[in-house]
């Protein structure tokens, strides 16, 4: 590589506009092939050996683009990274030959205690360290660039010593890493940290940004919870309409978990954001799968 | 400053354990608002494990009654935290907790029911694999009988009831009322998943089920003939067998039909 110039970042080609696969909508999809562009399907809800999971996905799959998002990578841990987990998610991978892998910017367990949740880090320059670190492996052992997505949260720790947005923008450079930038998780940190949504967006380097998510949540008192059991409310939209403007268009889905509606309300909510973009989606031939940029 | 480490240590044994070390490593106003940030995660921790359970084990809790089965969720949270990545795998260990926990202990049939709902997710999500039929068994030839094996579905699993445990399930989840827990009548099952990929079970009588165990260990066509005879007259053991081999083909419970000239390569000189 030639010292100062700047390589732009290899993305993958934009998928358009996609839901998360859901069980209750399994045949639907299969049955007409609804006009999704996209799917994408939880990592660990398919590492199983067979039956009917497996058996849609694969049929759906000849279909559709599928993207791979996990909750278990636990990036932020400071348990060894799970080299089990990875061997299976690389499995997986091979089967299902997803367009990108994407995981959370967070940790889930500790002492080998999983806590199935996506519990935030503090923000300093020793994370910062560790967590490239294990990034730069999990790249080197998949093969593949993936994405990291920024996380709900709802405690900041005395130990940070930058922003979310900071931190977030540094382990990319560093790690040499994609962003899967989570609208609703945004909205819901600003909220219940009390920061300018707008403010993070600006300060997110739009060359890594590889995704969006866009999701519903749920107010408990004084606080926002991400409960993805809801309609994208208006204050999301009008956040997505403000990454839009700085990010130009970005592949997009909508996650739902839990009070799972009719696959066509989710398609009419997709459909909004399919108008809320008016330009088209730049199409890139870069390989980010050779991530090493100064191989010829 | 702290180590990511010890952070991370306080926050899971909070989450675990509720100890109290972790209040001050976040920023609050008051008490009161460190207190109700820290509850989220806790909360959602106890909610998320909690739901698991409820899913896994539905008729369990439906036989326990939301008093026990709410006894049960706190005792098998706070002494079996997940080592799993997933979790599908977070209530592996239920039969065993009710096995030999108070009061649980004293009515083994709970212990047998989440053992059979366990099965059930086993068979759901078991690898795949090509079934056979008839016609292999019709062109094996006459000398390669007695040292015919069968290979079964990944999915096929055997399990002993002590218990009315299996009636008891099927009648809640048909929401009536179950029979009183007995043990008068011990009742060996067969679960598999057929090929529209829906779980099914049945009970099997206890030359079948002889016959099934021998067979799923690999034990040979003449080895199931033998333990025929405990129940059959010598002249009709190899016909017996025969049958339920058949009727396990129609069910979709075979994968391979195996003669030993085949099940042994050739050494290579
Ligand atoms: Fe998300």
């Amino acid at each position: 590589m030639v010292s100062g110039v700047i390589l732009p970042v290899m993305t993958y080609p934009p998928l358009g506009f996609g839901l998360g696969l859901r069980v209750p909508h399994f045949e639907h999809v299969l049955q007409h092939k609804p006009p999704v562009d996209w799917f994408e399907v939880l990592s660990e809800n398919y590492m199983v050996a067979g039956g009917k999971p497996r058996y849609y996905l694969n049929r759906i799959r000849e279909h559709y683009p599928v993207a791979m998002h996990g909750v278990s990578l636990s990036i932020g841990s400071t348990d060894p990274l799970d080299f089990d987990y990875l061997r299976k998610l690389k499995t997986l991978a091979n089967e299902v030959q997803p367009a990108w892998i994407s995981d959370h910017l967070c940790w889930t367990s500790c002492h080998n205690i999983n806590s199935h949740d996506l519990l935030p880090l503090p923000y300093n320059e020793a994370t910062l360290k560790h967590v490239a670190e294990r990034i730069r492996q999990v790249q080197d052992f998949l093969g593949r660039r993936i994405l990291m997505e920024n996380v709900s949260s709802y405690l900041t720790y005395r130990a940070s010593e930058m922003t979310e947005w900071e931190f977030l923008t540094a382990i990319a450079e560093q790690a040499d890493c994609l962003i899967l930038l989570d609208i609703n998780n945004i909205y819901v940190s600003a909220c219940n940290h009390g920061f300018q949504p707008e403010y993070y967006l600006q300060h997110i380097n739009a060359s890594r940004v590889q995704q969006f998510h866009l999701a519903g949540h749920t107010r408990q008192g004084d606080f926002l919870i991400d409960t993805h059991d809801q309609p994208v409310p208006d204050p999301v939209w009008a956040l997505y309409t403000q990454a839009l403007a700085q990010f130009g268009p970005v592949t997009t889905m909508i996650e739902r978990d839990d009070n799972i509606p009719a696959f066509d309300e989710l398609l009419g909510e997709l459909n909004q954001a399919r108008s809320l973009v008016h330009k088209p989606f730049a199409k890139t031939e870069q390989h980010p799968e050779s991530h090493h940029a100064d191989t010829p | 400053m702290q180590t990511l480490r010890e952070l991370q240590s306080r926050f899971i044994n909070y989450l675990t354990e509720g100890s109290a070390e972790m209040g001050s490593m976040i920023y609050a106003d008051s008490q009161a608002e460190q207190q109700l940030r820290l509850d989220i995660y806790k909360n959602a921790y106890r909610i998320r494990l909690r739901q698991v359970l409820e899913t896994d084990h539905e008729i369990l809790w439906a036989y326990l009654g939301d008093a026990l089965f709410g006894q049960m969720v706190n005792g098998y949270i706070a002494s079996h935290p997940s080592h799993h990545t997933s979790l599908r795998n977070f209530c592996d260990q239920l039969p065993d907790y009710l096995a030999d926990t108070s009061p649980f202990d004293q009515h083994p049939i709970l212990a047998e029911i989440a053992t059979f709902e366990r099965l059930l997710m086993d068979v759901f999500d078991a690898g795949e694999a090509e079934l056979t039929d008839l016609s292999t068994l019709r062109a094996l030839k006459p000398e390669n009988w007695p040292t015919m094996r069968l290979r079964f579905h990944p999915s096929v699993q055997l399990l002993q009831a002590d218990w009315n445990s299996i009636e008891s399930w099927k009648a809640l989840k048909t929401e009536t009322d179950p029979p009183a827990a007995s043990d008068a009548a011990s009742q060996h099952w067969l679960l598999w998943r057929d090929t529209d990929r829906l779980s099914q079970f049945r009970p099997v009588e206890a030359d079948e089920h002889a016959l099934l165990s021998l067979a799923v260990s690999g034990k040979e066509f003449s080895a199931l003939c033998e333990t025929l005879l405990n129940w059959h007259p010598v002249n009709e053991a190899s016909m017996v067998a025969l049958r339920y081999i058949t009727e396990w083909l129609d069910q979709g419970l075979i994968t391979k039909i195996v003669s030993d000239t085949e099940n042994h390569a050739p050494q290579l000189v």
